[in-house]
């Protein structure tokens, strides 16, 4: 599904990202650990399209299409969806508004009729039942004065209603209680199909105990230093990124 | 012909029809304005106030004055009102009292009257005097007051649904003068909504008054809209004075005209009172629309805050001109001020200026203003979701503009109202009300 080939990317004139390999394919979930700076959200925000890098080199392929090439928009028709480590706060905009713009833009995308509005609500409020949320948040503006946890919240609720194909989450573990990560977690593994692909971007292996990953990647120094099976987030727990050596225990430091 | 010879010829064609003419305190209150008038002339770009917005495109066309009200239907009112299912509503056609579109029902101690209406039953009460510190316009109003809103609350007296009040321009080619006074007894509260429109897409100057008194402890909320038509000018002055423990809510929307001038004069007279002013202006095409405050502060602890947005797009233009001033014995006056705009596209202007004199020692003053364009992480953050450029540019501008609709309670008619009014008025804003909850 996501062909990721020697991937170099800048800011400013800096490198960030140095020559990334990764394959993801339909079903697995695929978690990116890495200390700080390492690269870890930029490869994401990359991934949605954010504006601000330069890609220096290399190629993104997804379901066959140069991802590269899509504005965001398009890429978020396209299936890929990503959870923001911060969600963004936009005042005077109601959150169910937002959620219906979403939804039927990647309906229309998908050729599938919009939803009307009865439909929509009656959507919206069994996924907000799922998500442990109260309903009173969809008449609220857009994350605006949400706590931390709801903001995460929030967004996996906006995944659960897209239905991504690819789904980046970036450190949507950071600043939650353990009754929300499991909450998170669970909206997280209501997702998973063989249909679907999932990276998660992590600092830590807690969210790791929730969400069992096929494969783990260590990120350093804007490269794939190390890739393993779950047992290795285990051992990054125990160890830190030290044993790793070299260039990983350098940016750590 | 001038324009001060035309409307002197105006005023001897029609001041024998006006209300109460014929009768001393009327005749010599529009006598004396209409000589400030013909003295002073239009307010002057080198006049420091005026710098940025020149009124010399009236001087090519003289429109007569609007001696009697057109005619509309019901649904053309209905269509366009911040308030559709008012419970008190007064419609002015022309700036001429229209009875047949207007109904309310206030309590007692709450009275609307026709100025009209009471200038025939009651001349020796006159007209309120010209005040000189207004400019020219308001002298050429009191002019030709023919009709407008009289509004009195007494004490104690609790209007609790907004009141609507809409000044509808029907007929082009012409001068209107429409004007207003409040009077807010001591503890009565009420909130006001005034809305301008036009029903027609030709040229028109509107030239609109307002006066207000709030006695203490007397609370308003005053909601201005200026929703005309595209070639309309709209020259407005309104005063406010306070006394003590009085709390005045403004707001403001410039959403329309060709050419718009809001002045809006606070007088924080009486100790503890409190004035919040938002205000918002939308400028695109080639509008030009010019904000100037001024906010006294005559007494101790009192406080103001002001918040005023513009958008600016295309080849428009913007003034903002915030006035604090801080008189001597005003002691612990707690001033802020800020003007935050966002320029659209590289032909937009807006020229803002704080202006703050401070004659008082023991006091907290703050003002700031920004100019930027639109964050780029909320772009971001909507087009990550599916939204276009275009729509999330629209969604990120409205998301700046509604802030400054937070004084009005949400959830409420009138705040959905005002919301549609916004997004009607927004670049790009009819793609987004379908997406309304």
């Amino acid at each position: 599904m996501l062909e990721i080939r020697n991937l170099c990317a800048e800011i400013d004139g800096k490198a960030i990202l140095r020559g990334i390999d990764l394959d993801v394919k339909a079903g697995e979930v695929h978690a990116i650990m890495g200390p700080n700076g390492s690269g870890k959200s930029t490869l994401a925000s990359i991934l949605a399209g954010r504006d601000g890098y330069t890609i220096t080199a290399g190629s993104v392929r997804y379901q066959g299409q140069d991802l590269l090439a899509l504005p965001p928009e398009e890429r978020a028709r396209a299936g890929v969806f990503l959870a923001f480590q911060y969600p963004v706060e936009i005042p005077g905009v109601s959150n169910i508004y937002l959620l219906k713009a979403a939804v039927n833009a990647r309906r229309r995308h998908q050729g599938i009729p919009e939803l009307d509005a009865m439909d929509f609500l009656a959507l919206v409020k069994d996924r907000v039942r799922f998500m442990e949320m109260d309903e009173s948040m969809l008449y609220r503006a857009v994350n605006e004065g949400f706590s931390g946890g709801e903001k995460k919240r929030n967004e996996i609720l906006q995944m659960t209603l897209l239905e991504p194909t690819l789904a980046l989450l970036d450190e949507t573990d950071s600043g939650l209680d353990i009754d929300a990560l499991k909450v998170v977690s669970k909206g997280v593994n209501s997702l998973r199909t063989p249909e679907r692909a999932m990276i998660l971007v992590t600092h830590y292996q807690r969210l790791l105990d929730y969400i069992k990953p096929d494969c783990v990647h260590v990120l350093a120094g804007g490269r794939i230093v190390k890739s393993g099976g779950a047992e290795l987030a285990l051992e990054l727990e125990r160890q830190g990124y030290a044993w790793l050596g070299g260039e990983a225990a350098g940016v750590a430091r | 012909m001038s324009l001060v010879e035309h409307f002197g010829a105006e005023h001897a064609r029609l001041a024998a029809q006006l209300p109460g003419a014929g009768h001393p305190a009327v005749d010599s209150v529009r006598g004396a304005a209409l000589a400030r008038f013909r003295s002073q002339g239009l307010p002057q770009t080198r006049l420091e106030d005026w710098k940025y917005t020149s009124l010399a495109g009236l001087e090519h066309k003289p429109l007569p004055v609007a001696a009697s009200a057109g005619s509309l239907t019901a649904g053309q009112l209905a269509a366009q009102a911040a308030l559709p299912q008012a419970v008190h509503r007064l419609v002015f056609i022309d700036g001429h009292f229209a009875p047949e579109h207007s109904f309310h029902q206030l309590p007692a101690g709450a009275l609307a009257a026709s100025l009209a209406a009471r200038l025939a039953a009651a001349p020796q009460d006159g007209l309120p005097a010209d005040d000189p510190a207004a400019s020219a316009l308001s002298a050429l109003n009191l002019a030709f007051s023919a009709d407008g809103l009289e509004l009195e609350v007494a004490a104690g007296v609790v209007v609790e649904q907004p009141i609507l009040l809409l000044w509808v321009g029907s007929q082009p080619e012409h001068s209107t003068f429409p004007a207003l006074r409040v009077r807010l007894g001591q503890g009565a509260r009420a909130c006001l909504v005034e809305q301008h429109l036009s029903l027609h897409a030709g040229t028109a100057v509107n030239t609109a008054v307002a006066r207000i008194s709030l006695a203490g402890q007397a609370e308003l909320q005053h909601i201005k809209v200026q929703a005309e038509g595209p070639r309309v000018v709209h020259l407005s002055d309104c005063a406010v004075e306070l006394a003590a423990g009085a709390r005045l809510r403004s707001l403001v929307l410039a959403l329309g005209g060709q050419l718009g001038r809001e002045d809006l004069r606070i007088a924080l007279q009486g100790r503890n009172a409190a004035a919040e002013l938002d205000g918002l202006y939308l400028a695109r095409g080639r509008r030009h629309l010019d904000h100037h405050t001024t906010v006294v502060h005559a007494s101790p602890d009192c406080s103001s805050r002001q918040d005023y947005r513009g958008i600016i797009d295309d080849a428009a233009r913007a003034v903002f001109n915030g006035r604090v001033v801080v008189a001597r014995d005003a002691q612990h006056t707690d001033a802020q001020q800020t003007n935050a705009n966002l320029l659209l596209s590289d032909a937009a202007e807006i020229d803002t200026k704080p202006q703050l004199e401070i004659f008082a020692d023991d006091v907290r003053c703050s003002h700031g203003a920004t100019v930027g364009q639109l964050d780029a992480a909320e772009l971001f953050y909507l087009r990550s979701r599916g939204l276009d450029e275009a729509q999330a540019r629209t969604l990120v501008t409205f998301a700046f503009a509604a802030r400054c609709l937070a004084p009005v309670p949400a959830g409420t008619p009138l705040h959905d109202g005002l919301r549609r009014l916004l997004l009607a008025a927004l670049p790009g804003g009819e793609q987004l009300e379908n997406l309304t909850p």
